[in-house]
């Protein structure tokens, strides 16, 4: 049966999609051909189900641990933005979408397991190409020509595989050789490359063949650099459709990193950069009070549950960071996902949830995208006084922006 | 009345988030990349132990009002 041939349930309930999410008998496999027989995603986590997923995602999320994002929030991310900011922005003009790819790649690159040079602009540009890429294959089912998308993800696996991931793996073979003749561990690097290398024996984790590492390593590379420039775009995007609350807001989020993260955390509700989530169940089942009928597409409308007045209040479809919510209601609604299948790098991106009073302690993290987007606040950006943003018409998600250009009144600006 | 504290290793993923929300109640082991539950996790802060079902992603966590305590 194909996608076309299926019955579609959609689902627009906060409650019913956070169900949908739990149910064991909704998969994201849409696709079952392998990856010869042209199913691109083949293998790699965010598709698989079940056991294997569970498997993967056990070894897989000892690289979002709290010590390692504290290690990227505090250490390493402000270093990226200090070297990397005053370079791509030259002028009092600068195109938003691309110099977050860049600044994003840095350290999805180190947590997926490549070994680059992470202040070299070409290398970061040639992987944000690829990004761009693999993001195509991630929104297939959005594609407008899927033929030609499918054949450049393919063409672009083989690429990094070549150029990126064999230098990295045979680097890391080297040391966990070394390590398991009673070698030290102290070369050995904290990433998913390194961690899938580690537990490749391992018959659960189905890693058998070499193009699924590659394509999983891809897969957390793409993960953590697109969806996070979308968003600090998004951001953008939404406080310059607030003429002057809009100025204040990023005013003040130059100073307060609490309200940088809340404008991030609201940029998601009302953004998601995946606004319809899909599964496929594999199996007749019930959620809530539907019926969703075994082989059904079963879509997600997470972009209309973020908007329910009784979670988000009457005024749930304006912009506003300073928001009052219930406790316990997360403040991106379902942006990350629930589930077994939510966002592995919630925390690297979001930070940790915020609390309903406001409050944050000295454990809190505010997330990798709130920094970005109060590093370029610090640079005052306004609207573009000619050029108009372009949105990325590849695909049919209306969250996601190809060009971004804006003025910056501080072009120079550092951290304060 | 008090609480029981079940936590269901099949289904846990290793987010750890019920770690980081009620420590002294679990703890991830990373060896086996699962949660583990910590003698007297029952006697940890409600809400604590309440944020950690609501935060687990797999649902693997279920806190329990204990209604046959003392008897």
């Amino acid at each position: 049966m194909t996608i076309a041939d299926r019955p579609t349930v959609v689902l627009r309930g906060y409650d019913a999609i956070r169900q949908a999410l739990f149910d064991p008998n909704l998969s994201r496999t849409f696709d079952t051909r392998s990856y010869e027989e042209g199913n691109i995603r083949d293998g790699v986590v965010s598709v698989s189900h079940g056991a294997l997923h569970r498997a993967r995602r056990r070894v897989e999320n000892s690289q979002f641990r709290p010590d390692r994002l504290r290690l990227y929030e505090r250490d390493l991310f402000p270093a990226v933005l200090d070297d990397l900011l005053g370079v791509l922005i030259e002028g009092d003009t600068a195109d938003v979408f691309p110099i977050g790819e860049i600044l994003s790649v840095v350290l999805a690159a180190r947590r997926a397991g490549l070994d680059i040079d992470d202040r070299d602009l070409d290398t970061l540009r040639d992987l944000v190409h690829m990004v761009d890429v693999f993001s195509q294959g991630s929104a297939i089912l959005d594609a407008r020509d899927p033929d030609s998308v499918r054949a450049l993800v393919r063409a672009t696996y083989d690429d990094i595989e070549t150029r990126y991931i064999r230098p990295a793996w045979d680097r890391r073979a080297r040391i966990l050789h070394e390590l398991a003749a009673g070698g030290s561990d102290e070369e050995l690097p904290h990433d998913i490359l390194t961690v899938l290398l580690e537990h490749r024996s391992d018959p659960t984790l189905e890693l058998d063949d070499d193009g699924r590492i590659v394509r999983e390593v891809a897969t957390y590379l793409q993960g953590g650099t697109h969806t996070s420039a979308q968003t600090v775009t998004n951001a953008i995007d939404l406080l310059f459709g607030l003429p002057d609350r809009g100025r204040a807001l990023i005013d003040r989020a130059t100073t307060d990193l609490a309200l940088a993260q809340r404008v991030i955390h609201e940029t998601l509700r009302l953004r998601p950069t995946t606004p319809k989530m899909k599964r496929r169940a594999l199996a007749a089942t019930t959620v809530g009070d539907v019926a969703i009928p075994a082989e059904a597409l079963v879509v997600l409308d997470a972009a209309t549950a973020n908007r329910d007045p009784a979670l988000f209040g009457p005024d749930a479809d304006a912009f506003d960071p300073d928001r009052q919510l219930a406790d316990g209601v997360a403040r991106w609604g379902l942006a990350f996902g629930a589930g077994p299948h939510q966002c592995p790098g919630r925390s690297v991106a979001g930070g940790f949830p915020v609390s309903a009073d406001l409050s944050t302690d000295g454990d809190h993290l505010f997330g990798l995208v709130a920094l970005m987007f109060q590093a370029i606040a610090r640079r005052g950006p306004r609207p573009h006084p000619t050029r108009s943003p372009e949105r990325d018409t590849r695909t049919e998600r209306e969250t996601r922006w190809a060009h971004y250009p804006v003025y910056f009144e501080r072009p120079a600006a550092t951290r304060s | 009345m008090g609480v029981h504290v079940i936590l269901d290793p099949d289904l846990c993923i290793g987010s750890a988030e019920c770690n980081r929300l009620a420590p002294d109640a679990f703890r991830l082991d990373e060896g086996l990349g699962v949660s583990i539950l910590l003698p007297g996790a029952e006697l940890v802060d409600r809400a604590r132990l309440f944020d950690s079902e609501a935060n687990c992603p797999t649902g693997a966590i279920t806190i329990g009002a204990d209604d046959e305590a003392g008897a």
